[in-house]
């Protein structure tokens, strides 16, 4: 068996290193169409003409300085493990932007390859790279591929194999014969970048006096470029004595004479550069427009909530059918066989109705999915966070930090993760403890359900100002924290816009069967046990088995809490029941109240109406589900996403602080919405 | 006696779960919130 060669995948944000990765590996990560969506590294496994290669996807990165943790995680790997070849994926269509990372990669001194991705966008912009030249200049093999279309991956893994030996400075250099500088030590045959004579002398001697204190040192010319950039890390690891040497930091003037030498290239690479994405600054006229951006995106969630309630509910009807014979059959069946009461109404009432009630805003589940991943592949997700950049300097907050919160829509899990791409760790912090006020699609079948029980005329109206109560409140929250904070900091967004263009089926088709796939195994699980957990507690009391709900350990259990959320509007015992239990899962609020009432199909007519009767019996009306609603958006994350902040803050107090604080404001606007809305109706 | 059976099966059904949950939890893998496709699923899944 030949041995494994190592394929590190790296390039800028959003050039299509993990639909690379997924080509080979057959695998199917997240992909989107904005940066920011590989936090962590990812591997796979193929084979290539009988050759193992073992591929590892790293999250995107602008340069190999090490601000972000994707900056440090993807630096840290390229340094440290056991990488063959480095494979620098880069977006062809911004060949300018993406070129100041290779460089660096090339300085390195490993084996590089440059994978030229999204050669399709260039040619449709009517642009050409000069593929014969760019590779003279830069050193390293450039192979053309399409990620997208599959496109050129035999002939880059060809590459990788045939130059996993070969580190850059095997290869001759081009340059320009008059740039050349009268430096005594003439780099030009081994080096990439050749800087002025000032720099490179000091890269001399710091090269000498690495190479006399750590002979086993390979990267001497990067460490010591490194050095003159002032790089904290790198300093803190080699502690020679320099000062003599590095009076300042050199990085501007290093990336200055990086990108003058990218010029270099551009002019003899690419031809029609000025053709580029007129489309796309067309459209960004108006979508990223600073007075009609922001009331632009809220018209597209509308658009979004919109098709999730009208067309889902369209689709909901099947499951309702489906749901209803299966009940039946099952209650049938069970009768048959001759299981005893007990037992069927464990299965009926509380397993079918509880799984079941979940299953049937599948539908609602699916199209808003659907909707975000239009809208994630399209590239108009980073258009946000550029559009609502204003909005969070004045939170204290970068742009970027809306990612998350975006993120937070489909679940508070990925996008707690997701703020990782924050610079400053109290940015971080701060983040992480808005973002679980942005609703996610777990609380979408509450909405779904109370609206159209309650509020049948203005459902979707009603299920829409959720979501931007949760916008609201997440301001207001960042608002309050930039005032409790002492530091003020001045934010500068610095994001990349992605070129428009048409979502790719694929990536749509994995995003949303993933998500579909995830609903379906939580309500197999986690909502499973929860219904029959919660069929126990409600059915059984002090005295054993009870006939009235209102005697079990259920009832006991939330009465205690009723006198806490009666201001509220929330003082009965089953709506307390069934918030304790969301705290496992969200969905199973929902989960709770078909279990507590005995309805088979909650989202069917009937069922509904049922639960509104029985509702209204104990004097619950429009303003308690309108209450019912803020505090589910509002209160205690649920156990994963605790578990999350737990992780990702690494601190039991913050995670503490997440709780309390959410636990407080969803009391605190749940008790506002109610105590007004009793004065005005 | 068929009581018994299927109880038994969902009790059976029911402990690998929660099993399953205590298992992942203790080994940080906690993720179990519908997010396969989370950017660090393989942290968590694996």
């Amino acid at each position: 068996m030949e041995k494994t060669i190592n394929v590190a995948f790296i390039g800028n944000p959003n050039c299509g290193k993990t639909t690379l990765f997924n080509a080979y590996t057959g695998a199917k990560l997240k992909v989107a169409n904005w940066p920011g969506v590989t936090v962590e590294k990812k591997e796979g496994a193929f084979e290539y003409h009988d050759h193992p290669f073992k591929l590892v996807d790293l999250p995107g990165i602008y340069s190999l300085t090490s601000y972000t943790m994707e900056e440090k995680l993807s630096r840290s790997y390229i340094l440290e493990d056991e990488v063959d070849v480095i494979v620098d994926v880069v977006d062809a269509s911004s060949l300018e932007r993406n070129l100041y990372l290779a460089l660096q990669l090339i300085e390195l001194g490993k084996p590089v390859v440059l994978a030229l991705n999204m050669m399709d966008i260039v040619e449709e912009r009517g642009m050409e790279i000069d593929i014969h030249r760019l590779p003279e200049m830069l050193g390293i093999p450039t192979i053309p591929v399409s990620a997208r279309k599959k496109m050129g991956l035999d002939i880059l893994m060809h590459a990788v194999a045939h130059h996993k030996d070969k580190s850059p400075s095997s290869f001759e250099h081009h340059h320009d014969e008059k740039k050349r500088s009268g430096h005594p030590h003439n780099h030009h045959k081994e080096c990439v970048v050749v800087y002025s004579d000032e720099i490179e002398d000091k890269i001399d001697r710091i090269s000498e006096r690495l190479q006399a204190h750590y002979k086993e040192l390979t990267n001497v010319r990067w460490l010591a470029i490194k050095l003159l950039e002032q790089d904290a890390e790198i300093r803190q690891k080699y502690t020679l004595d320099l000062t003599d040497l590095i009076d300042r930091s050199y990085e501007t003037d290093i990336i200055n004479q990086k990108y003058d030498f990218i010029e270099e290239v551009i002019s003899e690479c690419l031809v029609n550069k000025d053709e580029k994405a007129e489309a796309t600054d067309k459209v960004d006229a108006v979508l990223t427009h600073n007075i009609w951006g922001l009331p632009i995106f809220f018209g597209i969630m509308a658009l979004v909530f919109f098709l999730t309630f009208n067309v889902g509910d369209a689709l909901k009807g099947i499951f309702e059918v489906g749901l209803d014979w299966f009940s039946t059959s099952v209650y049938n069946g069970l009768q048959l066989l001759g299981a005893g009461d007990v037992l069927i109404s464990l299965i009926v009432e509380g397993i079918i109705a509880g799984v079941g009630g979940i299953l049937t805003f599948l539908p609602n589940i699916f199209i808003l999915f659907l909707a975000l991943a239009f809208l994630e592949d399209s590239g108009y997700m980073s258009r946000v966070a550029y559009v609502m950049d204003g909005l969070m300097s004045k939170l204290g907050l970068s742009g970027r930090a809306f990612i998350p919160m975006l993120l937070g829509f489909g679940c508070s899990v990925p996008a707690i993760m997701a703020s990782r791409a924050l610079e400053d760790p109290k940015d971080r912090l701060k983040t992480i403890l808005i973002t679980p006020f942005m609703s996610c699609s777990a609380r979408l079948p509450i909405y779904v359900l109370f609206s159209e029980m309650f509020f049948p005329q203005h459902a979707m109206l009603v299920a829409y100002s959720m979501y931007l109560i949760g916008v609201v409140v997440a301001v207001l929250v960042a608002l309050a924290l930039k005032f409790i904070g002492k530091k003020k900091q001045v934010h500068t967004l610095l994001i990349e816009l992605p070129e428009y263009k048409a979502p790719n089926a694929r990536t749509i088709f994995i995003y949303v069967w993933e998500k579909v796939k995830d609903y379906l195994a939580k309500a197999g699980t986690t909502i499973f046990v929860a219904s029959i957990i919660i069929w126990v507690i409600l059915n059984f009391g002090p005295t054993g088995m009870v006939e009235d709900m209102s005697l079990s350990f259920g009832a006991i259990l939330g009465k205690m809490a009723v006198p806490l959320l009666s201001p509220a509007g929330l003082g009965y015992w089953q709506v307390v029941v069934a918030l304790i239990a969301g705290i496992a899962a969200k969905e199973i609020v929902v989960s709770s109240m078909t279990v507590l009432y005995g309805i088979a199909n909650i989202s069917s007519q009937v069922g509904m109406s049922t639960m509104v009767g029985a509702l209204g019996a104990v004097g619950f009306t429009a303003l308690n589900a309108y209450s019912l609603m803020v505090f589910s958006l509002l209160y205690i994350p649920c156990a994963a996403t605790i578990a999350t902040i737990r992780k990702e803050t690494n601190s039991w107090k913050w995670t503490g602080v997440a709780i309390a604080l959410q636990l407080i404001i969803a009391w605190g606007v749940a008790t506002l919405v109610y105590q007004i809305g009793s004065l005005i109706i | 006696m068929v009581s018994v059976i299927i109880l038994g099966v969902i009790l059976l059904y029911v402990l690998f779960v929660i099993y399953k949950k205590v298992k992942g939890m203790k080994e940080g893998k906690f993720c179990s919130c519908g997010c396969e496709s989370c950017p660090a699923q393989k942290k968590c899944k694996n």
